[in-house]
């Protein structure tokens, strides 16, 4: 009878049994490599010969390392020899092992290697000299698969932070970005501005022309802004309806200002017809300005506030045109 | 008994430090980058550990990668690091982003790798001085809370803990884990005669 107990009774398989293993074996769609106590290989099964070009009369009783002279003193020589000499099993992971074997899908294109996964595990047998079994996975498509994924989660976190309307930052990236720069400034001690800038009678535009018009001019305007700024730490985000701020790093209440004034000039020459304006015929913009300098009673929220007020007072001065905040 | 010698400790101490800075040359082979690794501190800790095992690992969830051996004397070995640190141990390894989230499937198995390359250096040592065959599992990788992992292998019969501090210092970074061996009691004694043995040796 054929109970469990008899098929796994230690190591008195029939002939038949054996050759059925051997056959399994070849049939496995792994890389199954069995290396004697010399160094010399005692099994090479089917998938190896197929991905490698060796078959088993090259394979078989040659030295591991005569046959694959590129191995010498490297990682996986190291661990056939932990795991005959003292048994210890060893994981060989793809990122951290280039393809060790040469191993191909296609052999008669010999330019890219199949990723691989290695396990080394020691083989014992009772009163025998110690084998090492080498199990190969082939893990090129998981290897594609998880870079297709950290690409796509990356253009998906980059959609996260861009206003679809404009394509410039929107609100979220602007809370993180300011936030992390406010923090570095004030490490550094050194100046950081910001500059809040609306379309004037944007109310009144959206009224006449309609809404996609609107949209139309605010994608200008975002151009506009975005052509004036040309330091790669500059960032203009979308900060409501008709609302832009702007951060600068680096930069001086002063310094800041000059820039407001050419994106406002800017914004002018653009000459955006706006009909309904109480201003003239085109499209322009209020710009408030706030700066920190010392970081003492001071904060992110601070900051937008002033500038925010200095918008206020831009628009009751008279619109078109940029108020620094003065404490 | 359950404590070790002052000498009993040191012995231990002196044969993981073999170990791991074995498996600290291996690892800068590996990656081309100098990486040190020492054993400062060791402790025996009882069964009830699950205390210590708050008190002393702070970050909430860790990664583990265990291997279990045995031999004259069986053990359940662990390397831990906080969760947040493990990424920095595979970016640096990998020298490429890796995501904020969790480790994808072939970090965790470059993060099973140095695991395997720390534990097999310490079972190494340890089986060479203390004159003892091992053999072991192949490396698994564990992500959740300390309690979870360490309680969710461990039978009855590990009384013991056996509680060692690692540095892992890379160029420009510092960062602290833990060898954790749980031992039955018998296994544990199994352990003192032979570091006694070691020790009426030198």
């Amino acid at each position: 009878m054929n109970t469990l107990s008899s098929i796994c009774r230690p190591f008195s398989p029939t002939e038949l049994q054996l050759k059925a293993c051997t056959a399994a074996a070849d049939k496995l769609n792994v890389g199954i490599a069995i290396i004697d106590s010399h160094g010399c290989i005692f099994f090479w099964n089917q998938w190896l010969k197929e991905k490698s070009g060796l078959c088993c009369d090259e394979a078989s009783d040659n030295d591991f390392l005569t046959i694959f002279p590129e191995l010498k003193n490297s990682r996986l020589a190291q661990v056939i020899s932990d795991a005959i000499k003292h048994g210890l099993p060893s994981l060989l992971s793809q990122s951290l092992n280039k393809s060790p074997l040469p191993l191909y899908e296609n052999l008669a294109d010999r330019s890219q290697r199949v990723q691989q996964t290695i396990y080394v595990t020691p083989l014992e047998f009772q009163d025998e000299e110690r084998f090492c079994l080498i199990q190969v996975n082939d893990v090129s498509i998981a290897v594609k698969k998880e870079r297709l994924l950290r690409e796509q989660a990356e253009i998906l976190r980059d959609f996260a932070f861009i206003d679809s309307l404009t394509g410039v930052a929107n609100r979220r990236k602007l809370d993180e970005y300011l936030a992390d720069e406010f923090k570095r400034a004030a490490r550094s001690n050194s100046p950081i501005s910001v500059i809040m800038a609306d379309v004037d009678n944007f109310k009144q535009f959206n009224d006449f022309y309609g809404h996609s018009n609107g949209d139309f001019c605010l994608q200008r305007v975002a151009n506009a802004i975005k052509a004036i700024l040309n330091r790669p730490a500059d960032l203009v985000a979308r900060y409501g309806g008709e609302e832009f701020v702007i951060v600068l790093p680096d930069t001086s209440s002063g310094g800041a200002s000059v820039l407001a004034e050419e994106i406002r000039s800017h914004v002018e020459s653009l000459a955006i017809p706006h009909e309904s304006s109480s201003l003239g015929s085109h499209v322009t913009l209020s710009l408030g300005v706030s700066n920190a300098q010392t970081y003492v009673n001071t904060s992110v929220n601070k900051l937008l506030n002033q500038a925010d007020q200095a918008l206020y007072q831009a628009k009751t001065k008279g619109r078109n045109q940029v108020v620094t905040f003065q404490e | 008994m359950n404590k070790l010698s002052e000498m009993q400790s040191d012995a231990l101490l002196e044969i993981f430090n073999v170990g791991v800075g074995n498996a600290a040359n291996s690892m800068s082979q590996l990656i081309n980058e100098e990486i040190q690794l020492s054993v400062p501190k060791l402790q025996v800790v009882l069964k009830d550990h699950a205390e210590v095992i708050s008190a002393f690992i702070r970050s909430q969830r860790i990664c583990a990668v265990s291997q279990n051996f045995s031999g004259p004397l069986n053990a359940r070995a662990f390397l831990v690091f906080p969760e947040g640190k493990t990424h920095e141990i595979v970016r640096r390894m990998l020298g490429e982003m890796v995501s904020a989230e969790e480790l994808n499937t072939m970090e965790e198995e470059a993060l099973s790798e140095i695991g395997n390359i720390v534990l097999n250096a310490c079972i190494g040592s340890m089986s060479e001085m203390l004159q003892a065959d091992f053999s072991s599992s192949q490396p698994f990788y564990h992500l959740g809370t300390a309690n979870s992992i360490l309680t969710s292998s461990q039978t009855d019969d590990d009384q013991f803990m056996l509680l060692l501090h690692i540095d892992f210092s890379m160029p420009k970074e510092k960062i602290d884990g833990y060898l954790i061996f749980l031992l039955s009691m018998q296994s544990f004694n199994e352990l003192i005669k032979k570091i006694d043995l070691f020790l009426s040796q030198i």
